[in-house]
C-alpha cells in the first residue's frame, strides 16, 4: 500500500512541475476565462439581468452567472490539453517509464489522471479569487 | 568532472566505485535464470516479427542479443517488458512470469529503452526521482541512491539541469543512472548506444560490463553493432524474427570458420 502511496505522490509532482514549467499554458489556462468575463460579461451585463431562484424578483449579475460555467470550461481544456499531453508521452516515450512501472497498470493510469484532474484545481481558485476582486 | 568519461578523457571507462545494495536473489529464485524466454511469439498485420523464440539469460550474466534492424529486439524486448502482450510463449524473470505474476516480474527489472523516455522538461534530478516513486523507494534512500547513482555515472554536477539540455551521451547516462535507481537483478539495454560517438559507447558498454561483473547484475544488451560483441559473449542472434545462434560468441566464429563476430554472423544470416 505504501508502495501505491509513493507511486501517487510521484506522480502527482511530476504533473505539478511538468505543469509549473510551462508558463505559457499556465498563463493561457487564467487569461482565457477572465477574457470572456471581462469582454462578454462585462459587455452583456447591461442588456442581461438574470433570475435564476423563485420567486424570480431578484435578479443577479450576468458576470456571476456565467462564473461556474467559465470554471467548468477551465476544467474542459485542462482535460483535453491533458489527453493531448498523454498521447503526446505515449507517442514520445515517456510514457514508458510508467508503464513499467510495478504497478497494476489501472492504478497507474487512474492514478495519472487523478494527478491531473489535483493539479488544475489550484489554477480555478486562481481564477476565483481573481473573479472575486472583480466584485463578482 | 575528473572521471574517465569521453568528453573528459578517452579511456573509455567510467571511473566511478560500483556501489553497494544490490539484492540478492531468494531461495525459490536461486537456481531460475535471469530471463527465460520460451517459444515467443509475435505478429504486426498478419506479419510475423517474432518466431519461436527461446533462450534464456544466466543469472549475473552479460547476453548479446545482436540483429540487423527490423530483426525483432525492439518487439522482443516490449514483450520482455509488458508493453506488448505476446501472441503465444512465455517470458519468465528469476522464475515469475510476466503474464501471472508480471509485478515481481517487473519489480526485478531496469530497463533503458531504444527511444529516450526521460522527460525532457524535467531536471536530472526530477526524472529520477519520479522513477524512484514508481518504484516505491523512500524519499530519504531514493535520494541516497540518487546521490550514488549519478556519481557513478560522473553527472552529479548536471544533476539540476533539464534533460533537454544535455548531450545525448549524458541522457544515456541518466537513463542508465534511471534504470539501476531501485537495484534491479536483471538489465535490459535496448540499442543504448545507438547515436553516440565511439568513445561514449565504449564507455557505457564498459560500465555495464563492469556493472555485471562485479555486481552481479544480469544484463541483456540489444545492439546491431558488432564490435560490441566480445568472444567471451553469450550471443543470441536474432535474424527475421528468428533466432539463428544461441551461444557463446567465440563458438559461432569458430562453427562459421570466419575470424570475427563480424563476419560469422554475415556467414550465418547469408547462409
Amino acid at each position: 500500500m505504501i508502495h501505491h502511496l509513493r507511486a501517487l505522490s510521484g506522480i502527482i509532482r511530476r504533473e505539478l512541475l511538468r505543469t509549473m514549467n510551462q508558463r505559457g499554458r499556465l498563463a493561457a489556462a487564467v487569461v482565457r476565462p477572465l477574457v470572456w468575463l471581462a469582454l462578454f460579461a462585462a459587455g452583456f451585463r447591461n442588456v442581461l439581468g438574470l433570475s435564476i431562484t423563485p420567486p424570480y424578483e431578484t435578479y443577479i449579475l450576468y458576470e456571476v452567472y456565467i462564473t461556474p460555467g467559465l470554471v467548468a470550461m477551465m476544467l474542459l481544456f485542462h482535460g483535453m490539453n491533458n489527453s493531448l499531453s498523454m498521447v503526446y508521452d505515449r507517442e514520445m516515450g515517456s510514457m514508458r517509464t510508467l508503464l513499467v512501472a510495478p504497478l497494476p497498470r489501472w492504478y497507474l493510469l487512474g492514478a495519472r489522471l487523478f494527478a491531473n484532474a489535483l493539479v488544475v484545481i489550484p489554477i480555478v481558485y486562481v481564477f476565483l479569487a481573481i473573479a472575486r476582486w472583480w466584485d463578482v | 568532472m575528473t572521471g574517465a568519461f569521453p568528453s573528459e578523457s578517452a579511456t573509455g571507462a567510467f571511473s566511478g566505485k560500483v556501489g553497494p545494495g544490490f539484492p540478492s536473489e531468494n531461495a525459490t529464485e536461486k537456481n531460475e535464470p535471469a530471463l527465460a524466454v520460451a517459444h515467443l511469439s509475435h505478429s504486426f498485420s498478419g506479419r510475423r516479427a517474432l518466431d519461436d523464440v527461446c533462450f534464456s539469460v544466466g543469472s549475473g550474466g552479460f547476453t548479446v542479443l545482436l540483429g540487423l534492424n527490423g530483426a525483432g529486439k525492439t518487439t522482443l524486448i516490449s514483450l520482455v517488458t509488458g508493453l506488448y502482450h505476446a501472441h503465444g510463449g512465455s517470458v519468465r524473470v528469476f522464475g515469475h512470469a510476466l503474464r501471472e505474476d508480471p509485478l515481481r516480474a517487473l519489480a526485478a527489472m531496469g530497463v533503458v529503452f531504444q527511444q529516450l523516455t526521460l522527460d525532457l522538461d524535467l531536471t536530472v534530478r526530477e526524472n529520477l526521482r519520479y522513477h524512484a516513486s514508481l518504484h516505491g523507494l523512500a524519499k530519504s534512500l531514493a535520494r541516497e541512491r540518487q546521490a550514488a547513482e549519478l556519481d557513478r555515472l560522473e553527472i552529479s554536477d548536471r544533476a539540476d539541469e533539464r534533460v533537454r539540455v544535455l548531450s545525448g551521451g549524458l541522457r544515456r547516462r541518466v537513463e542508465i543512472a534511471r534504470a539501476l535507481l531501485h537495484r534491479p537483478r536483471l538489465l535490459l539495454l535496448d540499442e543504448p548506444t545507438v547515436g553516440l560517438d565511439l568513445s561514449t559507447r565504449r564507455a557505457i558498454l564498459a560500465h555495464v560490463r563492469k556493472l555485471c561483473g562485479d555486481e552481479g547484475v544480469s544484463v541483456l544488451w540489444a545492439t546491431h553493432l558488432m564490435d560490441e560483441v566480445e568472444t567471451g559473449d553469450h550471443l543470441v542472434l536474432l535474424h527475421r524474427g528468428a533466432v539463428a545462434w544461441d551461444g557463446p560468441a567465440g563458438d559461432l566464429c569458430a562453427a562459421t570458420g570466419r575470424p570475427t563476430v563480424a563476419d560469422a554472423f554475415m556467414a550465418r544470416t547469408q547462409a
